[in-house]
C-alpha cells in the first residue's frame, strides 16, 4: 500500500516524473514517506551522509556554519526539490545543516540502498544519476547568479 | 510593431512638447530602503495635470537644472495621475542630486514615454510578475491595475527577489496586495542571521511555482538583464513560450524620442520601441556582448 502510494507521489514529482512504472516501483520499494515538523534539524553539517530526500511540501533551510557567528542560511528548498544529494554520490560528510522552516513532507531514500540499486540496475541508475545531474546543474546556475550579485547597489558596489 | 505600443503617437519626435520639460513640484518623499526613495510629484500647471495620463510600464525623463536628465519609470497608480510616483535608486549624477531636494522643490519632467505592459493580454489568464531589486517599481502600476479588476484575471503571482532582506521594496503594501488577491513570494540572494524567508535566486521560485496554467499564462519580468534571461529560460522549462513573456529593458537614455541613438539595442530604440518588449522581439539582442 505504502509502496504504491509512494509510486504515485514519485510520478507527480518534477524529479521523477516520466520514469517508467517499473523504475518508479523500484524506487518506491527503497523509500518511505516522512512528515517532518517545523524547526526540526534533518541533518547537520559534518554528519555522515545517510539519506536523500525529495520534498513534497513545506520548506527547508540549508545553512552553513560561520565561525563565531552561527549558521547562515544559504538556500531554501521547497516542493519538488532534492535535499541531501551528496549521499547518493559519495559517502562523506554533509556540507550544510538542513532545518525545516515549515512542516515538511518528503520521500526519503536511504542512500546506501539507492546506491546499491543504481549499481545493480544501470538503467534505473542512469536515470537517477541523470536527474540528480540536472537538479545540480540548475542549482549551480542559480548559485552563479547569486555570485554575480546582479542586484548590487551601484553606489556601494566594490566597497563591501 | 507590437500591440503594447502606447507611445505618444500624436506627437512626432520633433514636436516641441516632447522636448520641453514641464515643471513638477515634489509633494512628498518617501524613503524606501537605503539609497532608494519614492518621489511623489505634481504638475504646477493645471492644464498639464489635467491632460497627463500614463500606462503601466511607461517612464518619464526627470530633469534637474544644472545637473542633467534621467529616465525613471512611473511607479504609482495610473488611475491617480495627479500624484506621480517615481521610485528612484541613487546611481549617478541626477539621482544623487535628487537626494538633496526636499518637498516643495521643483523639477522638470518630460513624458510619459515608451511602451507599456500589455494589460489586455492578462484578461482571462494567469499572470506571473517576476521581478528583482529596483525592478519592482516599474511593475507596481500593473499590480494596481490587476488588483482593481481582480475578477478579470486568473491566478496572480508576484515572485520578487532582492539582494538582502533589508532592501526589499514596497513591503508596507504587501499585506494589502495579498488581501486583494495577489500571491506573493519573496526571496533574497544573501540572507542574514535570523531571516526565515526564502534564500536563493528568484528563478528558483518560478521553478517551484504551482497553481498556474502554462498554456494560459502571461509573464511580466523586470530586473537586471541577466536575471531576466534566466527567468525566461526557467519559464520555457515550465512550458511558456517567448510570446507569453514580456520584459522591461534599460539602457542609458538621452532624448527619449528615438533620435539620439543612446539607448539603441540593435535595431530597437529602448525609449520608443521599449522599454517593454515581448521576449521573442528582444531575446537575440540580450546575449550580444557589448550591445
Ligand atoms: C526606461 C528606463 C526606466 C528606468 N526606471 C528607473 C526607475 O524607475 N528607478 C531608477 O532608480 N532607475 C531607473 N532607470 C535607470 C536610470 O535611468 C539610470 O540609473 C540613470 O543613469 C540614472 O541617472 P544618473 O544621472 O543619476 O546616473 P548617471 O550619471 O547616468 O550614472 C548611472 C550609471 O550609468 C553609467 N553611465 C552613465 N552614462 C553612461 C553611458 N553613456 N554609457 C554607459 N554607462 C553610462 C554610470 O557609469 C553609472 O554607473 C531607468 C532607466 C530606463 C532606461
Amino acid at each position: 500500500m505504502m509502496a504504491q502510494e509512494i509510486q504515485n507521489v514519485l510520478q507527480e514529482l518534477r524529479f521523477s516524473s516520466g520514469l517508467s512504472q517499473e523504475d518508479l516501483q523500484k524506487l518506491a520499494s527503497i523509500s518511505e514517506l516522512v512528515e517532518v515538523p517545523a524547526s526540526t534539524v534533518i541533518f547537520s553539517e559534518g554528519d555522515a551522509a545517510a539519506d536523500l530526500f525529495l520534498l513534497l511540501g513545506g520548506r527547508v533551510e540549508l545553512c552553513m556554519n560561520v565561525p563565531a557567528k552561527g549558521c547562515l542560511p544559504v538556500l531554501t528548498l521547497g516542493a519538488g526539490d532534492l535535499l541531501g544529494w551528496s549521499p547518493a554520490l559519495t559517502s562523506g560528510e554533509m556540507t550544510a545543516t538542513a532545518t525545516t522552516i515549515k512542516d515538511t513532507s518528503a520521500v526519503r531514500f536511504a542512500a546506501d540502498k539507492l546506491q546499491r540499486l543504481c549499481e545493480q540496475d544501470h538503467d534505473v541508475g542512469y536515470e537517477v544519476m541523470r536527474r540528480i545531474a540536472i537538479a545540480l546543474s540548475k542549482r549551480l546556475v542559480a548559485t552563479r547568479l547569486q555570485v554575480l550579485d546582479v542586484f548590487a547597489d551601484p553606489m556601494t558596489e566594490g566597497k563591501s | 510593431m507590437i500591440s503594447n505600443a502606447s507611445k505618444m503617437a500624436t506627437d512626432s519626435p520633433r514636436s516641441p512638447s516632447l522636448w520641453v520639460p514641464k515643471t513638477v513640484v515634489i509633494r512628498k518623499i518617501t524613503p524606501e530602503v537605503e539609497n532608494v526613495a519614492t518621489y511623489h510629484l505634481a504638475f504646477t500647471d493645471a492644464d498639464a495635470a489635467a491632460s497627463y495620463r500614463f500606462k503601466p510600464g511607461q517612464f518619464n525623463m526627470l530633469y534637474m537644472p544644472g545637473v542633467g536628465e534621467s529616465a525613471i519609470s512611473i511607479s504609482g497608480d495610473p488611475e491617480s495621475p495627479e500624484l506621480l510616483d517615481h521610485t528612484i535608486r541613487v546611481a549617478g549624477n541626477v539621482t544623487r542630486g535628487l537626494t538633496q531636494l526636499k518637498p516643495g522643490d521643483t523639477l522638470g519632467l518630460r513624458g510619459p514615454f515608451g511602451s507599456s505592459w500589455p494589460m489586455g493580454q492578462c484578461v482571462g489568464r494567469d499572470v506571473l510578475l517576476v521581478t528583482g531589486g529596483i525592478g519592482l517599481p516599474p511593475l507596481r502600476p500593473a499590480i494596481y491595475q490587476l488588483l482593481k479588476r481582480r475578477q478579470d484575471f486568473g491566478n496572480l503571482h508576484l515572485l520578487y527577489g532582492a539582494r538582502s532582506p533589508d532592501v526589499l521594496l514596497h513591503q508596507n503594501e504587501f499585506d494589502d496586495w495579498k488581501r486583494s488577491g495577489l500571491t506573493i513570494q519573496k526571496t533574497v540572494d544573501r540572507s542574514v542571521f535570523g531571516w526565515k524567508g526564502n534564500v536563493g535566486v528568484v528563478t528558483l521560485l518560478l521553478e517551484r511555482l504551482h497553481s498556474f496554467d502554462p498554456s494560459n499564462t502571461v509573464l511580466f519580468c523586470c530586473g537586471p538583464e541577466v536575471m531576466m534571461r534566466f527567468v525566461a529560460r526557467t519559464a520555457f522549462d515550465r512550458g511558456l513560450t517567448a510570446e507569453q513573456i514580456w520584459v522591461s529593458t534599460e539602457r542609458n537614455m538621452q532624448c527619449a524620442v528615438g533620435l539620439c541613438g543612446h539607448c539603441q539595442l540593435g535595431p530597437q530604440f529602448i525609449c520608443k520601441d521599449g522599454p517593454v518588449f515581448r521576449y521573442d522581439q528582444i531575446a537575440p539582442l540580450l546575449t550580444v556582448e557589448g550591445l
